[in-house]
Formats: structure tokens, sequence, C-alpha cells
């Protein structure tokens, strides 16, 4: 994990940019997460994610169209780059690896007990 | 596309546009609007406005906040940083006034860190006891009526009172009494006399001392004693003090104590401070007082330790019935009333009379030494801001590029301060090195065991501080404002002609000479006083005299038996007080008629060793029984004074006893500094044998230093283990004068030297700075035949001028301010006479006027081709 640094809501930003395949900006990331994941994101979290995961190297942006909409104000789409795949890829392979490792009897223990 | 003209909150989207990140503003504002307007449409505007508010505030984060750098800078640091370089650039340049200036100026904040150090003495007094809980300690102050109707303020009480006041009162805690004495003091075979004090048993649990080794519980033992780190060093090299047992000798009794402790250093501005303390008991045991013994003279200091500090005043008038006690018992002094201060409490050493509690330094020496300090800073300041004038003159091409650039005035200011404050700044290192020397050197002038290492640190760095921004100012400003206040047109076209000097240069100028002119009109003062004072006469024949201490009849007698085999001695006597010590006002009675006089206890023969003479009668017998009980010489001034018409047939009684004259001798001087002069009456009788103190000694001739080394061998030979303490009576009645007169000198031709250096840099700073002005003047009066004198003599006549009035102006101040010292310090000084004042004025004149032709001479002896010819 030292290599690919990236917190919860940071991959959730990423994922969702994912998602999102080129229509991914600041709003639409926003109401995306709402509406899937059912959590409330305030601008100032997000953008900061934003800006965390550009300065890693996982998101590029590009300026896009202004519309009457936004005051006239440009919108800022967000890309994954290749390094950002990657850390995605990690991610899930070592979740995917700590999934594996569980005995299966810890799994359904927990099931018993909270039954 | 609905467009709709609801906006979000005016105040919080400029709020975010303030504050956010340049590359981030537009894309974010544009979300905020998107997310608004479509909260507007579902949930409305007032719901909407309040969600923007918050989501704005949640967006004020470090990393969407702008930074500060790299934008745009919120300081001036750029602009800091070129006056730095360029006041650096400057300061090499100029090397050797740099040199003069910051070794003039540093040596002068030395000066001033001295006289810090004794304020700091004052200031930081007692803040040894600054973890101790004192807020319910109390002083006790004693106030006595003179017999001439003056109150007197001391800080001593009975012996007795404290431990009966505690007992009767009820809001006092506990008590201890405190004061000091001589003592022999003896590990072994290692022997010294020392100053011992003496406290009660809960010392240490109303004062919190920091203890090396032992416990303040071993206190509680009447037969400990307490050490000094330095004490235990001495007595106890290489060994562990605790448990040791030391000898203290005192008036012939021996006393065996225990080392219970040894105190870590004490600073010597604190209430206590001492080599060795031990219980007051033994003290008592000493002078065999009684619990009754109210009419002893023997006072002591106390604290008090109250259950509650306001009841302090509601205590002393509880006190005020011991008053009448005391009064009762001890006749010669009236007790007035006590009172009780708080521990912390400022008090004016100079008002108390008698305390065995360390007090601050008394207002006088403070005041001199603060305005001497002042004086060497401000010729110091005078001198920077001199120099700096003359050297900016070469800098208005560059105040004129700055100014066309945009610099505003207060800009150019600063930029004079800043170079000021970086020129002190190197002058305060230089002092703070140059203090390394002369504070150890003026603690030892005056006998202080206090230095640097004392001070408390924040307070120095404030003060530094304060003294670092005070320099900077005052002799920055003029420069800086004066050389800021030029158009950049007259700046740049090169004509502008600044003259030699103004007004305000002059002024300095004529102050930093008149500053020099007093340093050394005291400085020669206090030089010849020395040697005036030695020739005071004191009524008696002080040459060839010496004194030896003794302790009681057995070491008189052993000891007049051993030195009456000496031939060179040709007499001697044996007394309890002596001439040059002093002697205490006592009540006496003639007839009807009540006042006091000073009394003196003297064996037989004392007058004529002394070589005092007697105008008529005789003196004692030695063997003689009446004599001892019953007889008393008088001096002139006691017949006088108290009208004794036929002084042989006169009875005054004295304690108690009529006493008989039969003898009248003349007058002495006890003390140089002593106010009354030559006009103390005196009382002589005969001393008791168990009060013999002192054994004077008069040589018939030859060497006296020998004669008191045959005796110190002789004194060795009977009493191996006891010192020999012996003083010549001129060191005696010279020893403090000649210290004072010898440190005043010191200290005022030191500050003589430094005035002269600074202000000779500083004059010739400015003539140079003139010549330089008027060097085509000066070949166009070369050219037309003016000789070089008359040149010299033109350019000098402005400086003459100046150096005249400082001249006249410092030696008016110089004779007042010495005057004004040496009557505070001596009664019997040299007269403040005109022609040293005269001499010392011309002395600085020359110095000057040499200083400024030297610079003249050698412009004014240029060739007229070199200073002409225009490139």
């Amino acid at each position: 994990m030292k290599k690919y640094q990236l917190g919860e809501f940071e991959e959730v930003v990423m994922l969702t940019v994912g998602v999102l395949y080129g229509e991914a900006y600041g709003v639409s990331i926003k109401n995306d997460i709402e509406t899937r994941l059912n959590r409330n994101v305030s601008v100032g979290a997000l953008q900061s994610a934003l800006k965390r995961l550009e300065n890693k190297g996982y998101l590029r942006s590009k300026e896009g169209e202004s519309t009457a909409e936004r005051a006239g104000r440009p919108k800022r789409y967000f890309y994954i780059t290749a390094s950002g795949k990657r850390a995605l890829e990690f991610i899930r392979n070592s979740r995917n690896n700590l999934w594996d490792a569980i005995p299966q009897v810890a799994l359904d223990l927990k099931i018993a007990y909270s039954n | 596309m609905k467009v709709n003209n609801t906006s979000p909150p005016k105040l919080f989207l400029r709020f975010f546009r303030w504050f956010c990140h340049p590359q981030l503003k537009k894309y974010i504002e544009g979300d905020l609007i998107e997310i608004y307007d479509d909260r507007v449409e579902r949930v409305g505007k007032t719901k909407a406005d309040r969600l923007f508010v918050k989501d704005v505030l949640l967006l004020f984060r470090p990393s969407i906040i702008r930074p500060a750098e790299g934008f745009e800078r919120l300081n001036h640091y750029g602009m800091f940083k070129n006056y730095f370089k360029v006041a650096l650039r400057n300061l090499s340049k100029n090397k050797s006034y740099v040199l003069i200036n910051t070794l003039g100026m540093g040596i002068a904040l030395a000066c001033c860190i001295t006289a810090y150090l004794l304020l700091a003495f004052n200031i930081e007094f007692d803040y040894y006891f600054k973890n101790t809980d004192l807020s319910n300690t109390v002083k006790l102050v004693h106030y006595l009526e003179r017999d001439d109707g003056s109150v007197d303020k001391n800080l001593v009480a009975p012996m007795v009172m404290p431990p009966i006041a505690s007992e009767d009162i009820s809001g006092i805690e506990t008590f201890t009494r405190y004061l000091g004495d001589d003592a022999y003091v003896s590990y072994g075979k290692e022997s010294f006399q020392e100053s011992i004090s003496f406290a009660d048993e809960d010392f240490f649990e109303i004062f919190n001392f920091n203890l090396k080794w032992g416990s303040v519980k071993n206190f509680s033992d009447p037969k400990s004693i307490f050490l000094s780190t330095k004490m235990a060093d001495k007595y106890f090299p290489d060994e562990d003090p605790i448990g040791k047992l030391m000898v203290v000798e005192m008036r012939n009794k021996e006393y065996e104590l225990i080392v219970g402790g040894v105190l870590n250093e004490v600073p010597l501005n604190s209430t206590f401070y001492f080599d060795f303390l031990i219980r007051v008991e033994n003290f008592i045991d000493v002078h065999n007082m009684q619990v009754d013994s109210w009419g002893q003279w023997r006072d002591v200091s106390v604290a008090f330790k109250l259950t509650d500090i306001s009841q302090r005043e509601s205590i002393a008038q509880q006190l005020d019935k011991y008053v009448k006690i005391r009064n009762e018992a001890k006749r010669d002094a009236k007790t007035l009333k006590y009172e009780l201060i708080p521990f912390s409490a400022k008090l004016d050493p100079d008002k108390l009379n008698w305390s065995y509690f360390g007090l601050p330094i008394s207002f006088v020496p403070l005041l001199v030494f603060i305005t001497l300090g002042s004086i060497i800073l401000l010729i110091a300041c005078f001198n920077l801001t001199n120099t700096t004038i003359a050297l900016t003159v070469k800098r208005l091409k560059e105040i004129g590029v700055r100014k066309v650039v945009g610099a505003a005035r207060s800009q150019i200011v600063s930029q004079f301060l800043l170079e000021m404050t970086i020129t002190v700044t190197i002058s305060i290192v230089v002092g703070l090195l140059v203090a390394q020397f002369i504070v150890p050197e003026f603690a030892a002038m005056w006998g202080l065991a206090y230095g640097l290492a004392d001070l408390n640190g924040i307070n120095l760095f404030i003060s530094l501080a304060i003294i670092l921004f005070l320099s900077a100012i005052l002799s920055g400003a003029y420069p800086a404002l004066f050389n800021s206040k030029f158009r950049p047109v007259v700046l740049l076209k090169g004509n502008l002609r600044i003259k030699g000097t103004n007004p305000l240069t002059r002024v300095l100028l004529a102050m930093q000479f008149s500053l020099s002119v007093i340093v050394l009109v005291a400085g020669i003062f206090f030089t010849q006083n020395a040697g005036y004072q030695q020739k005071v006469s004191f009524g008696y024949d002080k040459e060839n005299v010496f004194i030896v201490r003794i302790e009681g009849e057995k070491e008189y007698q052993l000891f007049k038996t051993v030195a009456l085999t000496n031939a060179k001695i040709e007499n001697l006597a044996v007394a309890d007080h002596h001439f040059g010590f002093g002697a205490y006002r006592n009540p006496f009675k003639i007839d009807t008629n009540e006042f006091t006089s000073y009394v003196y206890e003297v064996g037989a023969n004392y007058f004529d060793v002394m070589g005092l003479e007697f105008v008529e009668g005789r003196d004692f017998l030695e063997e003689s029984k009446i004599d001892f009980e019953s007889a008393a010489i008088v001096d002139q001034n006691f017949m006088n004074q108290h009208q004794l018409v036929d002084p042989l047939n006169t009875q005054i009684l004295f304690q108690g006893v009529t006493y008989n004259v039969i003898g009248v001798v003349k007058n002495h001087l006890s003390d140089l500094s002593d106010r009354a002069g030559m006009k103390k009456d005196h009382f002589y009788r005969m001393a008791k044998p168990e009060q013999y103190q002192l054994m004077a000694f008069r040589v018939a001739g030859g060497d006296i230093f020998e004669v008191q080394d045959e005796l110190e061998k002789q004194w060795k030979s009977i009493f191996p283990n006891k010192p020999f303490r012996s003083s010549l009576q001129e060191d005696i009645v010279f020893a403090e004068a000649n210290n004072l007169n010898q440190n005043l000198k010191k200290i005022f031709l030191f500050l003589t030297v430094l005035g002269c250096i600074l202000s000779v840099s500083g004059i010739f700073a400015l003539a140079s700075l003139n010549v330089e002005k008027r060097t085509k003047e000066i070949g166009v009066r070369k050219v037309l035949g003016a000789s070089v004198s008359s040149i010299v003599k033109l350019i000098n006549k402005e400086f003459a001028i100046i150096l005249g009035v400082a001249m006249i102006l410092g030696g008016t101040c110089g004779y007042f301010l010495t005057f004004t010292l040496m009557e505070e310090i001596y009664t019997q000084h040299i007269p403040v006479t005109l022609i040293p004042i005269i001499l010392c004025g011309l002395f600085i004149f020359t110095i000057g006027i040499i200083t400024t032709s030297g610079t003249i001479v050698k412009s004014a002896k240029a060739s007229p081709v070199e200073t002409l010819k225009n490139e």
C-alpha cells in the first residue's frame, strides 16, 4: 500500500470519475456519489480530494466549455491517468487477496453470531 | 435553457473569490453556482442560500486556500532584502568609519550594560524567592525618635520581642529573627575570621532555599550550621561537609556546631545573603540575653509570617504594647511605633538607618551610573548621527533613483533606519563582548559579588532590545529624515549642495564635546580629592599608629607583656571604641540639663598613643580604681556645647553613675564622610576589661610595616591558632574614601578617554566633509594668494566656535556635577575651583582643533591645479 496511497474517499472519487468517463466534473461527481452511495458530499471535501489526487498524478484535468448555466464559468473535466489506473488495480487486488485469505469459517461464524 | 436571476449570497461569494486558489477559482465557482441554481429550483432560495454558505465555509481548507507566496507577496520581503544588501555593501565600503562607530558605540553600550547591572540588581531584587509564597510574610519596620526630633526608620526590633509577640498575637503564624556578626570559624586546623548570620528555627520554613547537600530539617537542631557553597569549598575542599563538626568562636566562647546543609549559591541581591547560618539562640547565649532583656541595644531584623496579610495593620497596632516596655527599659532612644510591610514591598535604602536584611542599591549611586551610561550612549549616538550624515551625502543619487522608481519618503526613512539598526546590532554584539571585561572589573572595584551571570536573561534581552530601538531611532532619525526630504530631480541633477555642517550637527558636536569636558572635570577633581583628603586634619596624629584586634582582658595582658619587649614601640593602649570606627550617642545629665553625646570607652594612655592633646587636666590612670569607676574626660566640643564653665569640677550623670571630669582633650574628626565634621562632642570613660576589643600602638619611628610584622610573629608565638588582625590608622580613616576616590577617578577618566575618542571621530568626520565640499573654494582662494594658515584659520573658525561653546557649557555643567557629587559623598572635600576646569576645557578644545586642523591642512596644501580641474 505504500506505493499507492489512497484514502477511502479518494478511492470513491476515482472510481466515480471512472464511472462518469468523459463527463466527470465537480457537480456530476458529487451528484453521482450522492445517488449511488447515498452519502452527502460537500464541495470542499470533493474539491480538496480532487486536488490531492491530481497532485499525486492519479487524475488529470482539462478545461471544458463554459455555459450560461454556470454564469459563464467553465467546467473542469477529470480523467484517470495510467498511474491512477494502476493504483486502483493495486487496491482492488490487495482487497481481493485479503478476501481470499479469510478462512471460510470466520465469515460463517460471523454470520452465525449475527443470527 | 432557463436563466434565473437569483444569485447566491454576495458576501460569501466574494469571500470565496478572495480566499480561493486562483487556479481553481473559476471551476469551483462554476460548480457552486450550478449546485446553487439546482437547489434553488428544488428546495427554494432560502435553503439554497444556507447550503451555499455551508459549502463556501467547508471549502475554506488548506488545499483550496490560495498560498501566501508565489502569486502575491503579503510582505515587502524583496524590498527589505534589497535594503539589507545595500546596507551591507555600504558598511563594507566604509570599513574605517564602521570600525570607529561600532567600536565606540559598542564600548558605550558596554557602559550601559554595566549601569543596567546596577539597575537590574534592584529590579531583580529577591527574584531568588520567586517560587516561595511570601504573600503573607511581612518585614518589621521600626520608627525611632532622635533627640533632635527627627524620625529614624530602621528594620530592627528588640531581640526579645518576636517570640513574645508571636505567642501573644493570634494573627502571627511564625517568625524569624535575622542578624549578622563576626566570628572565628574553624574546622580542624583551618581557622578564619568570617561573618556569620543568625536565624530562627522556622527560617527555612518561611523562605525556600535551594540546598546542594543536607536537609533544612537539620536546622531544627540549635547546634547546626549551614554553609554557602563557597564556604563548603573553602573548609571542605574534598570531603562531604554534612555531619562534620565546626567550631565557632564568639567573644571567647566556643560553640561546637554540626554542618546541617550546604546552600546553592544565592545571588547578592537577596534579602538574605550569608556564608554561614546558625541559630539565633547561639547569639543570645553569647551575650547572655535574658527573656526580659528589653533594654539590650543588640537589635535584630525580623520577618513575621501572618495567617492573613490583610490583618497586618491591626497586628502592627497590637505590637505597640511593646513600645512602652521598650522605652522604659532603654532610655536613650525613643521608639515611636512598629509597622509591618509586605515582604515584597520595595524599601528605599536611603531612608533606612539600620537593617540586617540585604537591601537594594540606594538611589544616588544608581542615578549617577545611569546618568553616566546615558551620557556616553548619547555621545555615541550623536557621533553616529554625524558620521552617517557625512557618509550619506555620497548616496544622494541612490536616493534619487529609489524615489523615481516609486519609493515613498517613508520607505527611504525605513531604509536608513534599518541600516542604523544593523550598525547598532553589530555594536550590541561588540558591547556584550566588551561587557565581559568591563563588568567584572567594575564589580571588583566595588567589591560586588555580582555579575552578568546573575542577570535574568529575559530582562536583559528586553532591555537590550529597548536600547537597540532607542539608539537606532536616536542616531538614525535625523539622517533618515534629512536625506529623504529632497525632490528626485534635485538629487539626480547633482547640483544639490549640502553644507558640511548644519545647525543640528553643530549642536550635537557641541554637546558631545561638553559632555567630554564634564567627565574630564569630574575625573580630575576626584583625582585631586584623594590627595587633598590625605592632608585633612583629624585633630590627632594618625601617622605611625596601628591597631591590633584582640578579645577581652586575657589577650590584652598576654600580648601587652610581649609587645612591650619590642623597643620600637613607643607606647600602647587598649580600647573598646576607636577613632575612625565611630561611637554611639547616649543620654547624659548635668544637674537637670539632659542631652546626648558620643561615648568612647578607652584605656589609660589612649590619648597619648593617638596623639590627641590635653587642654587641661590629666589622663586616666591604669591602676586607679576611682578613675575606672567614676572618672571622665570630655573634649572641647563637649565643654562648649554643654556649657561646662569649670570643666574639672563638673559632675556628669551617665547610666546611673556620677562621673567627675578629670580632663579636657582637643576635638577630633572620626570620619571623612561624617556630616557633622569636627563639631561632634565626645565623652570618654575607661573601658571595662571584658569589652577590650583592640590595642593601639605608636611606633617610635622607622618602618611601621616592619614593626607590624615583628608584632605578628610575637602574636603567633602566643596565639598560634588566632589570626593576627591589624591595620594602620591611616588605612582605617582613608580606606573607604581612598577606594571611592580611586574608583570614581578610574571611571571618570575611562569615560573621558572614551568620550574624547568618540567626539574626535565625530569632529573628524564633519571636518573632512566640510573640506570636501569646499575643495573648489580652497583652490580659488589659493590661486588668489591665500596662505595655508589663512585657509586653516578660515575653515577652523566654525569649529573653534563650536568647541568654545562646548568648553563653556561643559565647564559649567562639570562644575555643578562635581560639586553636587562631592557634597553628596564627603563633608571634607577639595573645593571645586575654576582653574582646573578651564584647563580641562582648553585640553578638550586643543584636541578638537588639532583633529580638524589635520584634515584641513591636508587639503589646504593640495595644489590648486588638482582641486580646480574640472573633469
